[in-house]
Formats: C-alpha cells, sequence, structure tokens
C-alpha cells in the first residue's frame, strides 16, 4: 500500500507540474516580443502573429484586394518560385498554415512540428515578404472568385445571408469583403492593387505574437525572426469603423419561383464576443440546436416534421458584434406551421432556459469540447492573441476550463433570459417558391432589392 | 530503490497503444471488440451492420429510410427521458451504422440502444410515413442542390448499368415515395441478424467493464441466414469507356469526372490495396511532381482547379478519380483531352513524390496515433475493410511498408484492366 501511494504522490506531482504550466513573455534577438505557453506533451509548435489595424487602408469599392491578395500569395508562388514548387515544399513538413483578416488585424498561424520550425518560418518569411503576385496568377485567382460568387448566389441559404448582411450591416466595408456584392467591384481591382496593398499591410511592427505548443522561448525566437526577416518596418493598417447592426424584426420573403424547396434564417443581436456571459450563451444556444437532442431538431423534425434539421449557431461577425442565427431548410407547405413552431421554442427557452435534466449533459459535452481543444497548440496561441484584442488577461482565458466549470445553470438561464434577443426584434428570412408560403412584411425576389426590407 | 522499480514497472505496464480486445465469444454478434482508451473522455459505441443499399433491388434509398426509422425505435431502448448520450447513424451502398457516444457509466444505456436495432421497428405507421418526408427533406438537403452529387451518381450508372453498386444510397424524389414502411421492414427482417453485425467499442471502459454488459444485453440476439450479396455480382472488364452529360441549374462553371474503375491486381491483399491505394490517392491529391494538380494546373493552365484521388471497394475493385474545372479559353474537349493524356501517361511517380508523400502519411499517422479518435477511425476502417479493427501499430506497419512498386501496380491496373466513365456537367442554360 505504501508503494502504492508513493507512486500516486509522485504522479499527481507531475499533473500538478503540468497544471501550474504558465503564459511567459520573451523577446526574440530581433526584438519581437511574445507570450508563450509551453506544452511539453504537445506534438506541435503553433505561433499567432497578429498584424495589428485592418484593411482600412483599401479605397471603397476594392474591399476584396485584402483577400484576393492573400489568396495569390498563398497560392501563386514566392521569390520566383514555381506555386506548385512551394505548396509541395511545405505539405513535405506535416505543417500547416492560415493568412486571413480581420476586422481590426491581418492574422497569421504556423502549425508545425517544433523540429521543423526553422524550415516552415523559412516558406512562411518567402510568402510574407517576396510573394510572386505575377498577372497570369491574378487573373486566375479574379476568375475563380467570380466564378464562385456567381455559383454560391443560386442557393437558397446564400440569398438569404447576404439579405441579411445588407439589412444589417447598413453598408459597412465588411459587407462587400464577406458577401462579394456587387461582383462587378472585381473588375476595377488590378495587380497593381494587390502589390500595393501588401507592401503597406505587412510589416515587422504593431504585432500581437502568441505561442504555444513543444517548443522552447529560444526555438520560437528564432522562427520568428525569420519568419518576419525583411518585413518594413512601418505600415498603412488601420482599423475599419466600428460596425454597428440593426435588426428591424421583419419577415422578410425572398420568392425564387424556379427553387424547389425553402429555407428559413432568423437572426438576432447576442452581446460582444468578450462579454462575460458568452460561455453561458453558447451552452444555451447549444442545447437550443447544435444536435438531435436540440429543442429545435425535436420541434422541428420531430414533432412537425417539417425539416431534417433545424440549427442555433452564433455568429461572430466583429469582435463587438455577435448574431444568433437560428436556420434550416423547410417543406414549403409547412412554413407557416414552422415559424410558429420556432418561436414557441425559442421562447420557452429564452424565458425557461436549460431544463434540470438537460444541465449536466449539455455542459459535459461543452467541457469535453474545451478540454479537447485546448490540448491544441493551435487553439492556444490563438486564445492568448484574442485576450489581447479583448481586453482579458491571458490567464482568464488559458484558464476557462475552470471559468466553465464554476457555471451554475442558474447563472446560465439568467444570461439566456437577459441577452437571448426577443423574438419580435430578430430579422426572419424566408426564402420559398410559394410567394404566399407565409405573411410577410417584404416580399423581394433577389438579395439585390433588399433595400426595400429597411 | 524498490519503489523506482516499482514505478518502472507501473509506467511500463500502461499499454504505450491501445490494442484491439475481442469479446466476440460474449456475445450473439458476428463480431465485438473493444479498443480500450484510459485518455478518452467517452465511450463510442459502433454497430456496423452487413448490409446497405447495394443490397436492396426495389426503389432507390431503402436502407437508408430503414435506418432513419431502426434509430428512432432504437432510441427509445431506454425511456424517453434525457439521454445523456449522442446518438446518430449512417448508411452507404455496403453498411449500415448505428452509433452512440456518451459517459463510461452510460455504456449499459448505449448497449441496450445497440441491441434494440435487432428488435421489431416500434413506431406508428403515421410517423413511419412522416419520417419518409424528413428523409425527401435530406434529399432536399444534400442532394438537390448539389450537381456534384448528382453527376456523381449518373456516372456510376452509366459505369455499371443494373450493377448493385450503382444504386443511390438515398435514391430521387420519386423512388423515396415509392417506399412503404412495409417494405422497409421486410428488408430488415431479411438482413438484421446479429451473426451480420459487429460492435466496435472505444473509450476509457476495460474488458471487465463491458463483458458483463455484453452478456446482458447482446448475447441473445436474434440469428438468421444472411443471404448472399447482389454486389458480388462480377463486373465486366471490357475496357469500356462511356461518358454522360448533366445539366443542372446550379452549375455556374462546367466541371468533369472522370473515374476509372479497375480489379484489385493480382496477388495483392486487401490490406495492402488499402494502404497503396491511400499512397496513391494523396499523390494524386498533392502538388508534387506527377500529380494532375501540378501537370495541368500549376504548369499548363489547362485546368482552374483539380483534384485526384482513389480508394477501393469490398467488390475487389480499385478506383482512381480526377475532377476539374476549365480554366478560361479552355473547352470541355481540350480539357477533357489534356487530363486522358496525362492519365494514359501515368505509370509512375517520379521516387521523390512517393518519398514526399509516403513519409508525410507516416509521419502523420505515427504523430496521431495516440489520439483516442484517430485509433477509433483506423480500428472501424478494419472492419469496413476486411471485418475486424485495426490496432494503430498494425496500421501504421500497412502504411510504412507501402512501395512505390505497389502504387505502380495499381497503376499499371488501371491502365490494362480499367474501366472508365466521364462525367460533364454544364449549367442548364448552356445548350
Amino acid at each position: 500500500l505504501k508503494l502504492i501511494s508513493a507512486f500516486l504522490a509522485l504522479a499527481f506531482a507531475f499533473s500538478s507540474a503540468a497544471a501550474a504550466q504558465e503564459v511567459t513573455h520573451h523577446t526574440s534577438p530581433d526584438g519581437h516580443e511574445f507570450s508563450f505557453y509551453h506544452m511539453p506533451d504537445a506534438d506541435r509548435l503553433a505561433i499567432s502573429i497578429a498584424w495589428k489595424g485592418g484593411i482600412a487602408n483599401l479605397p471603397q469599392g476594392k474591399e476584396n484586394v485584402a483577400a484576393l491578395a492573400i489568396d495569390l500569395m498563398l497560392n501563386g508562388g514566392a521569390d520566383g518560385q514555381d506555386p506548385a514548387d512551394i505548396r509541395a515544399e511545405f505539405e513535405a513538413l506535416d505543417a500547416g498554415s492560415h493568412l486571413y483578416t480581420d476586422s481590426d488585424a491581418i492574422r497569421g498561424f504556423l502549425v508545425t512540428p517544433a523540429k521543423d520550425a526553422e524550415k516552415a518560418a523559412d516558406i512562411a518569411n518567402r510568402v510574407l515578404v517576396k510573394p510572386n503576385l505575377d498577372e497570369r496568377w491574378f487573373k486566375r485567382s479574379i476568375r475563380k472568385t467570380k466564378q464562385n460568387v456567381a455559383e454560391k448566389e443560386k442557393h437558397n441559404a446564400i440569398q438569404a445571408w447576404h439579405t441579411i448582411r445588407r439589412l444589417t450591416m447598413q453598408g459597412h466595408p465588411l459587407e462587400q469583403v464577406w458577401s462579394v456584392q456587387p461582383a462587378g467591384n472585381l473588375d476595377a481591382i488590378t495587380v497593381e492593387d494587390l502589390r500595393k496593398w501588401h507592401s503597406e499591410s505587412f510589416s515587422a511592427n504593431d504585432l500581437v505574437i502568441s505561442a504555444a505548443g513543444n517548443g522552447s522561448p529560444e526555438e520560437i525566437g528564432l522562427g520568428l525572426d525569420l519568419t518576419l526577416k525583411g518585413l518594413p518596418r512601418e505600415h498603412k493598417r488601420s482599423d475599419l469603423p466600428p460596425l454597428e447592426m440593426a435588426y428591424n424584426g421583419k419577415t422578410i420573403l425572398i420568392h425564387r419561383p424556379e427553387e424547389e424547396k425553402s429555407f428559413m434564417a432568423i437572426v438576432g443581436p447576442l452581446p460582444e464576443g468578450a462579454h462575460p456571459d458568452k460561455l453561458a450563451l453558447q451552452l444555451g444556444t447549444g442545447v437550443l440546436g447544435s444536435s438531435e437532442q436540440s429543442r429545435l431538431f425535436k420541434a422541428v423534425r420531430g414533432e412537425l416534421r417539417a425539416a431534417y434539421g433545424f440549427f442555433a449557431q452564433i455568429h461572430p461577425f466583429t469582435r463587438a458584434q455577435d448574431m444568433l442565427a437560428l436556420s434550416g431548410e423547410v417543406e414549403a407547405s409547412k412554413l407557416r406551421e414552422t415559424l410558429a413552431k420556432v418561436e414557441e421554442t425559442y421562447n420557452e427557452m429564452k424565458s425557461g432556459g436549460i431544463g434540470f435534466l438537460e444541465y449536466p449533459f449539455a455542459k459535459r459535452i461543452m467541457m469535453k469540447r474545451i478540454r479537447e481543444n485546448y490540448k491544441k497548440p493551435s487553439t492556444l496561441a490563438f486564445v492568448m492573441t484574442e485576450a489581447h484584442f479583448e481586453g482579458k488577461t491571458l490567464e482568464e482565458v488559458i484558464n476557462l476550463e475552470a471559468k466553465a466549470d464554476d457555471m451554475g445553470r442558474g447563472e446560465v438561464n439568467t444570461a439566456i433570459k437577459k441577452h437571448f434577443p426577443e423574438f419580435s426584434q430578430m430579422i426572419k428570412v424566408i426564402v420559398t417558391p410559394d410567394a404566399e408560403a407565409i405573411e410577410a412584411d417584404c416580399v423581394i425576389t433577389d438579395f439585390r432589392q433588399a433595400d426595400q426590407c429597411r | 530503490m524498490r519503489i523506482i522499480i516499482l514505478i518502472v514497472f507501473f509506467l511500463l505496464s500502461f499499454p504505450a497503444r491501445a490494442e484491439v480486445i475481442d469479446l466476440t465469444a460474449h456475445t450473439g454478434l458476428k463480431g465485438a471488440y473493444l479498443v480500450q482508451q484510459n485518455e478518452a473522455e467517452f465511450v463510442n459505441v459502433q454497430l456496423l451492420l452487413d448490409v446497405g443499399e447495394a443490397d436492396y433491388d426495389g426503389p432507390e434509398g431503402l436502407a437508408h429510410y430503414l435506418e432513419h426509422l431502426v434509430w428512432y425505435s432504437a432510441d427509445k431502448a431506454h425511456g424517453n427521458l434525457a439521454k445523456n448520450r449522442i446518438s446518430n447513424a449512417w448508411t452507404n451502398i455496403q453498411f449500415t451504422n448505428y452509433w452512440n457516444s456518451g459517459e463510461p457509466a452510460k455504456l449499459g444505456d448505449m448497449l441496450a440502444t445497440s441491441a434494440q436495432v435487432f428488435e421489431a421497428v416500434d413506431l406508428a405507421r403515421d410517423f413511419a410515413m412522416t419520417e419518409r418526408d424528413v428523409v425527401e427533406r435530406e434529399f432536399d438537403y444534400r442532394k438537390l442542390d448539389n450537381p456534384g452529387w448528382q453527376l456523381y451518381n449518373q456516372m456510376n450508372k452509366a459505369l455499371l448499368p443494373n450493377h448493385a453498386m450503382s444504386r443511390s444510397v438515398i435514391g430521387s424524389l420519386e423512388s423515396i415515395r415509392k417506399i412503404t414502411p412495409e417494405m422497409a421492414i421486410a428488408f430488415k427482417d431479411k438482413w438484421y441478424f446479429g451473426n451480420n453485425a459487429t460492435l466496435l467499442i472505444t473509450g476509457p471502459v476495460s474488458a471487465a467493464d463491458v463483458v458483463p454488459l455484453l452478456k446482458k444485453h447482446l448475447r441473445d440476439v436474434p440469428q438468421g441466414t444472411v443471404p448472399a450479396h447482389p454486389w458480388k455480382k462480377t463486373t465486366k472488364w471490357d475496357g469500356r469507356n462511356v461518358r454522360t452529360v448533366l445539366r443542372h441549374s446550379k452549375i455556374a462553371q462546367p466541371f468533369f469526372e472522370i473515374y476509372i474503375r479497375a480489379p484489385r491486381p493480382t496477388g495483392m491483399s486487401v490490406a495492402e490495396a488499402a494502404r497503396s491505394i491511400d499512397v496513391l490517392s494523396s499523390l494524386m491529391n498533392s502538388s508534387t511532381p506527377g500529380s494532375p494538380s501540378k501537370v495541368l494546373y500549376y504548369e499548363d493552365f489547362i485546368l482552374s482547379a483539380v483534384s485526384g484521388f482513389a480508394w477501393q471497394d469490398r467488390t475487389g475493385s480499385i478506383v482512381l478519380a480526377v475532377n476539374g474545372r476549365l480554366e478560361e479559353g479552355v473547352s470541355m474537349e481540350e480539357a477533357l483531352n489534356a487530363t486522358w493524356d496525362y492519365l494514359d501517361g501515368l505509370t509512375t511517380f517520379p521516387g521523390k513524390s512517393f518519398a514526399l508523400v509516403h513519409q508525410d502519411l507516416v509521419q502523420t499517422f505515427d504523430r496521431e496515433k495516440y489520439y483516442p479518435k484517430t485509433q477509433q477511425n483506423v480500428a472501424f476502417r478494419g472492419l469496413l475493410e476486411r471485418g475486424s479493427p485495426y490496432s494503430s501499430k498494425e496500421y501504421l506497419a500497412d502504411i510504412a511498408a507501402v512501395t512505390p512498386a505497389q502504387v505502380d501496380a495499381l497503376l499499371k491496373a488501371f491502365k490494362n484492366n480499367g474501366i472508365s466513365v466521364t462525367g460533364i456537367a454544364l449549367p442548364e442554360e448552356d445548350n
């Protein structure tokens, strides 16, 4: 027994040591500051680089330049090297990368085995500093984007979402970024626009850098210096104006007589992503509509037999603007009943919250997901960077599991009651071949007419 | 010192890898296996029935409709209160799978649910009929506006006319509407036997936890005579090359797909072919020299998007596929000619390409082999491919053992014995 006790004590000592891991702060030889969360058991190293400031350096109508430039940087080759060779070189490393624009930053991620960090950083540096950005690949990228946009807008769900953005975003530049509408704006973009945006946007200053995984601070510092080497010292990035969203509560019917099926989306505002109640709202949204046991699934499919599935999701538009969306494809002849059923189910959730029997398992699922995600260096590097932008401490985001564990049903239900929007405030968009399927405040035939529904 | 020795003994006694434990003898099933994963949080229970859409010859979509009915019925196995488990089911051309996932304490409920799969469907006829409406909505949701799937379905029927393997798993709106609950129940009575099903449990439970529950719930499941699978009908390898065209309102840009189907090379086992196909598929989908992407997308600017992949099925066939979209100024015929020229010339991949892709596959699996999800997926692949789970160790060894000669043998089989179909997808208005 003594031996077993000794073994258990030792095992606990090991686990305590692991739990005591904390974020440390370092500076690379070239002076780049970064935060690091050491995960000795991880098999990867993740580095997140955020170039602070968004894409407000782009002229009106050319908001898609940033996405096109990034597409070309990643897929069009670099340093005179053939694009296929660069991709094959990177694929061979068992590494991953991501580069995209956010409303207040350009975000880059590199995830690699620590032993390959130098090679991965070298490739990343070529892509960041010397992308080929040549005319032929630019034209290919524009063509593909236009084809994708044309194909997508044929679908009911895309018609609905373009309409929702048009109504809620009030002409904010991000609408053009996400909807790529009007698609004709792409015709005005030149490869020179991409080169200019690239040269003005990527720099070696104004960065938020977070790393997590199994490397050492020294390895990360060297990898960072190699990644950022040769970038300009200054930039012209700036944040986009704050996005203010509007929800007029109207029911909008998009009449598409040639379609064979119908789609319904109901959207309303939620507090900003950094709100202390965010986790509670995520849990509530999950119980409302994320699985075959969810309230909406049981109501719309199980009872009404009107849909294959009906879902609830949170869409973070910007850091300050989250949207709750209830959506699904619905049998056209049951649209009216479905809308009433969704309203009833939603209002029950808003007023009554998560049930006594539902709560333990829902929380268990959420805790499991948090634990699984927090084993990944990429998640840690991401949330550490988010903490900077959301004004939170690193410890706060690292210890999310403990926060979630402390959350009780009463607290969650209070948050749901307080923050889930009133159903009457939410915009309802129904895309259907039947113009009489539902009583609507506004009937249009295409998202381009959405301004009529303000 | 003794403490240290004991600690070392303890550490060594923990399994380095989750291994497969055969528990078939405690059940009335064709197979029952446990992969113990102490680091996992949830237990997963999968009941795989050796029956799919290819085993029916009436209106298409029946096996899938039946799966919906059985899932609802089985889900009531332990009452209507909160289930505290996640569950779902799927059907494909050759299999039907019912799965549950939840805390270890719920293993008994999950096994009771699995046992209920073999019992009579306990649903009101009205509900069963409206569930058919739900399946129609599933068709709408997944397939109606999905020209890629519709082309795939059309190509299968063109290449293998009247063959069980060319049946559509979900069917069409017309075929679904012809199905009745009685037809589904009759099909169930023919195929749903314990001796036609395999159970896979993965998660933080031991054989000692599992065996009493297996005995309680799955020892006395119904047994029966399992019919011969219609998909075993021989394919005629006559070198045919057929073509089919789909026009669809949701297509804005034309695209094409090519499938070449061939018999598995003689002398290559199912597992050897499966892992060699994995490597070939990765080569076809890479940017390395010799890949369709390198030749047709990067170098020749013939296609604006291209992907290639390969797989094998239980009929003993291997399949090589390429799909692509046309670059501006390139006609469909030019694109098809260039792609066929590429495929005709594909007899081997450069050694460097093989080495890069093979090494990446081995490294990735070696890194991920301890993940519960990876172990679960690998074990399940074994059920699909050979009827019993692979252990991670075995799977890794099989991937590592793939040679360039085996990949070349697959390519040679496609070249010498292949039958093929070219599918062309065009916008509706493009006449």
